[in-house]
């Protein structure tokens, strides 16, 4: 029988087959040699001419094994087949046995090739995956009606028992390959992921290796740049104690030493005076008081610039004070020493600071001190103590000042007044030594401070100063 | 001899002039022995060396006690006397140039009995001889048992 008769040959498109069905794997080879066999084998046994298996793959249906008996008029090879797909449908739904014990002698079947050869009798058997879809049927082609005997049914069933058995197999090795295909992407994406952030690590670890060297670096210069700093405070710091010592010893001898030979000059001067009078006339006793005068006049210098550097060593005892009430104090006191003065005074009340209150009245001695010095010649002497409204514009803090409206001052001559010694007046129309406001300067600058002063010849002056942050 | 002596512990003639001056001009007749630097003064006091064999056995009334002297300092000689048995009541007058604090306060806590700063203005200086004077020699009080 030669396949090549066949009119339509490859395959046949069956167009009514409307059976969904999910992509399955194909079939290995030595399965279908293995089906091959087995159909061989049952068509000897059973002597019938042809079977097939037809596989289902809508829209296509196509022999997939055939029977290599010599009656058998399709050829797996050609893969022929003319199945318009109408009993497979009905097999399909029926999901059962399907005799055909006559196929329909109709006109157009005419031309089949197996009923040409006298083979309308056949059986169709649904083979099924696992999964209940369809994969084909077995199809077998007879002359005789003999389809209804057990052992047709027994060898149908058991053939298809060993296709499905095949196929669960099939479609678990390729569910498992599958899934190892899938655990292996996995396991690659896996391995790629890792790798990357391997990467990244080592990059991280890397940067964080720099980073911690670099700051290890740097740590170390400051730590080297801090011992430096510490070394070098220390040598300030016994440099300075040194100087202090020196200065103590240094005030310690002009406070013993300079003012022996004072007292001798003094003395001896007063001796002459008292036990020579009668032997000197008066120009030369007024020479002698000059002397006794210069000696006391420097005595008063000692002392004062003695007190000064004791200001500057002495130990700040800071509180926090009602300076306005110190402020009267001392205008009290002034007013006692020239009662015969009228000099108003202007304090404003419950003022605060924070300072060293024996310090801070030392301070306002010499100001307000000042200030009654300089408005002697006044009629109608003002001297004023309070606080701007507004803080100091650098520090941010209370701005104190202490205003009169006396002789005042040349402002080009403002930076000179605190120097210790120099004056800005006359000595014999505005006693004192010179020393008072060098004096306020260090007191202000041992409380870390400002002071500053304004003024005009004839208009008076005010000075202002700030007490720093040494709580 | 009920005479009240007073030890003047002084280095400077100029000055040693001057007290006496000034204790001649109050009428203060009391004798004044003169010691010129520290070692005298302990010498004259616990009657050693050259004033081993001086004859008499009482001590001054007062002792006028520089600070700043040669050989041994008036803070020194101070603790020497009230560290001595005899001399340990003996009334001890700071009069010195100085008025620095650490030499008040070191003064008094070795146990001086006063501290008189010497003015330069020689009245002034009188003034406080003459009030040293009438109060050592005539107000005060010694302690008893200070003859020797």
């Amino acid at each position: 029988m030669k396949v090549s008769k066949v009119k339509s040959p490859g395959r046949c498109l069956v167009s009514n087959l409307n059976i969904k069905t999910s992509m399955k794997p194909e079939i290995p080879e030595e399965i279908v040699l293995k089906w091959q066999g087995i159909l061989d084998l049952m068509c000897r046994i059973l002597g019938v001419y042809a079977r097939f298996v037809k596989k289902v793959e809508p829209p296509r249906i196509e022999v997939f094994i055939a029977s290599a008996t010599e009656s058998n008029p399709l050829d797996k090879e050609v893969r022929a087949d003319s199945d318009t797909g109408l009993y497979n449908v009905q097999m399909i739904k029926q999901r059962g046995l399907l005799p055909v014990p006559d196929e329909l002698k109709d006109l157009d079947w005419e031309h089949k090739t197996e009923i040409e050869m006298g083979m309308n009798n056949y059986v169709r058997f649904p083979l099924e995956w696992p999964d209940g879809e369809i994969f084909g049927t077995i199809y077998v082609l007879e002359v005789k009606d003999n389809q209804n005997t057990s052992d047709y049914k027994d060898l149908l069933s058991g053939f298809k028992e060993i296709v499905e058995r095949d196929l669960r197999f099939i479609l678990d090795s390729a569910e498992r390959e599958e899934l190892v295909a899938e655990l292996q992407h996995q396991i690659k994406q896996f391995k790629q992921i890792i790798g990357e952030q391997a990467t990244e690590l080592e990059r991280l670890n890397k940067e964080h290796l720099k980073e911690i060297t670099e700051r290890k670096k740097s740590e170390q210069a400051l730590r080297y740049a801090q011992d430096e700093l510490e070394q070098r405070v220390k040598e300030r710091t016994a440099c300075l104690e040194a100087a202090n010592r020196e200065l103590e010893a240094f005030s310690y001898s002009i406070s013993h030493d300079l003012r022996a030979p004072l007292r001798a000059i003094n003395g001896f001067s007063q001796a002459l005076l008292e036990d020579y009078s009668n032997k000197m006339d008066s120009e030369g006793k007024d020479y002698l008081r000059r002397i006794c005068a210069g000696a006391n006049r420097m005595d008063l210098l000692i002392n004062e610039i003695l007190k000064l550097s004791r200001l500057s060593r002495a130990e700040l005892n800071i509180k926090n004070l009602d300076i306005s009430a110190l402020a009267r104090i001392v205008s009290i006191e002034l007013q006692k020493k020239e009662r015969k003065r009228k000099v108003e005074f202007k304090i404003i009340s419950g003022l605060r600071a924070v300072g060293d209150s024996k310090l801070l009245r030392v301070v306002l001695e010499n100001l307000l001190g000042n200030a009654w010095k300089f408005t002697a010649k006044k009629k109608h002497a003002v001297i004023e103590f309070a606080s701007k409204e507004e803080p100091d514009k650098d520090s941010g803090q209370t701005v104190y000042y202490v205003r009169d409206n006396g002789i005042g001052f040349d402002m080009t001559q403002a930076g000179k007044m605190f120097i210790a010694f120099h004056r800005l007046h006359n000595e014999k129309e505005f006693p004192g030594t010179g020393i008072g406001l060098a004096t306020v300067q260090r007191i202000i600058n041992r409380h870390e401070g400002r002071i500053w002063a304004e003024g005009k010849v004839n208009e008076g002056a005010v000075f202002y100063f700030t007490l720093g942050k040494i709580c | 001899m009920n005479e009240k002596v007073i030890l003047l512990v002084e280095d400077d003639p100029n000055d040693v002039d001057l007290t006496l001056r000034a204790l001649k001009k109050n009428n203060i007749k009391n004798r004044m022995d003169v010691a010129q630097d520290g070692v005298e003064a302990l010498d004259y006091l616990f009657r050693r060396n050259k004033f081993k064999y001086l004859e008499e056995r009482k001590l001054p009334e007062v002792v006028l006690l520089d600070l700043k002297l040669p050989k041994i300092d008036g803070l020194e000689v101070l603790r020497q006397i009230r560290k001595n048995e005899q001399t340990k009541l003996l009334p001890v007058v700071i009069l010195t140039s100085s008025k620095e604090e650490q030499d008040l306060i070191n003064s008094y806590k070795l146990g001086a009995n006063s501290y008189i700063r010497k003015p330069v203005d020689f009245n002034q200086f009188s003034d406080a001889v003459r009030n040293l004077g009438l109060y050592w020699l005539v107000l005060n009080e010694t302690p008893p048992g200070m003859v020797d």
